[in-house]
């Protein structure tokens, strides 16, 4: 490989910090943004950060009609935890996901910005839409459903346990084995700089605190319409877990998506933004819609 | 003393003899793999193959051997582990975890805990495992 075949360039994405108050505390929260337009904030799965949206935020036919936003949460990435972090057990919570999504929204001025989230985020995108829908011109869930089992456990803190490593390894189970090798093994190794119990601590909203059955009526699609898709290799979020929560949410759409796993914006993204596309397309007309 | 290689139906002896070798080759094994040592059992009903990993090396060593290294035992049905044990496995069949949550006839029959610490070697040794030669069909 020589630098004429590959030439030196710089990429649009921009990363900037923001300084913010979330549930009473100082924050600085990174994040990364590209393109103009209507603007779509990206979520990250569990334990990872905004990483997992780089071939998004590099996509011209997404950057040319979207300011794409992915922010890493704090204790994730290049947010750093909030003072004296080390007095406390991270578990994130529903109050405070929700909370702090709203939060980095509404400080960076964002105007009813469709929302992507993944895994958990694809999950409390369900959550932001039955509380405000309002605020969101529409979700889109990867990998989410009303309730989740199973994903919360204590062994990626206990001390015989190199998590480093077995967490990455845990959750690249759930990736399709058809997805290119390149991008599995880098879904791995954002996995594997995670900090110390903040996989086990995400998974804590993802699989303990959120539980919308019973109510999925209650999200108004009219207002904020609800998009979900899941890969048929997510066998911790399965399609069929999706497609019950799809059908019980009037007016959602959505499905399931061939060849792709848990992670679908980083394992596949080729094959991923042929569901995402549309889906965008949709989202942005009533959005329009109900902006005129 | 070799060990001898019994006819096995679901685990056939032409197969392990290629994922032993397919992992002694492994790069990725060689690199991953320097600092665990770890017995791996593999069970059908009453056939059961009992593999060593050690540091890098891997064989095939008597069944019911007793040992105080760390061990794993998994156990499934024939057509369980063929859904595994092949190249382009179908959703739910990818590994021992999906397997383990979603097959009623495949379980992690012993040492739990002890997949969970050694989980990256032991999703990377059956990944060898579905691409070896002879594999059980």
């Amino acid at each position: 490989m020589t630098s004429t075949e590959h030439p030196p360039h710089i990429e649009e994405v921009v990363g900037r910090y923001l300084n913010l108050i979330i549930a009473g505390e100082r924050q600085r929260v990174y994040f990364e943004e590209s393109g103009d337009g209507i603007p779509l904030l990206c979520l990250h799965t569990a334990g990872a950060d905004s990483r997992q949206y780089r071939h998004l935020l590099t996509d011209p036919e997404v950057t040319a009609r979207h300011q794409v936003i992915a922010f890493d949460l704090p204790w994730h990435g290049r947010s750093l935890p909030p003072e004296k972090w080390w007095e406390r057990e991270y578990l994130l919570t529903t109050e405070l996901y929700v909370e702090t999504v709203e939060a980095v929204s509404a400080a960076l001025g964002l105007v009813r910005p469709i929302v992507l989230g993944c895994s958990m985020a694809g999950s409390v995108v369900l959550e932001l839409a039955r509380r405000r829908p309002e605020l969101w011109g529409g979700v889109i869930g990867l990998s989410g459903a009303a309730k989740i089992e199973g994903r919360f456990q204590d062994w990626p803190l206990s001390p015989d346990i190199n998590a480093q490593q077995v967490v990455p390894s845990w959750t690249s189970s759930l990736i399709a084995p058809s997805s290119p090798e390149p991008s599995r093994r880098e879904i791995w190794w954002i996995y594997s700089q995670g900090g110390p119990g903040i996989y086990r601590g995400d998974t804590y909203f993802y699989s303990q605190d959120l539980d919308l059955r019973g109510r999925e009526s209650e999200i108004d699609t009219a207002t904020c319409p609800v998009h979900l898709l899941t890969g048929e290799y997510d066998h911790a979020c399965t399609p069929e877990m999706t497609e019950d929560t799809i059908a019980a949410i009037p007016g959602a759409t959505g499905g399931r998506m061939n060849d792709i796993g848990h992670f679908p914006m980083a394992e596949n993204y080729p094959k991923f933004r042929q569901h995402l596309l549309p889906a965008l397309e949709n989202l942005r007309r009533h959005r329009d819609r109900r902006t005129a | 003393m070799a060990t001898p290689t019994p006819t096995c139906e679901t685990f056939p002896a032409v197969w392990v003899e290629h994922w032993l070798s397919d992992v002694s080759s492994n790069p990725e094994i060689q690199v991953i793999g320097r600092w665990t040592r770890l017995h791996v059992v593999l069970e059908c009903g009453v056939e059961e193959v009992t593999l060593e990993f050690d540091c890098g090396s891997f064989r095939r060593v008597p069944a019911g051997l007793t040992t105080t290294t760390d061990r794993v035992v998994f156990s499934g049905a024939k057509r369980a582990w063929a859904s595994m044990l092949v190249p382009d496995p179908a959703p739910r069949c990818n590994d021992v975890l999906a397997l383990d949550r979603h097959h009623p006839e495949f379980e992690i029959a012993e040492g739990r805990a002890t997949l969970i610490k050694h989980l990256r070697i032991l999703l990377a040794l059956f990944r060898i495992a579905a691409q070896s030669e002879g594999r059980p069909s």
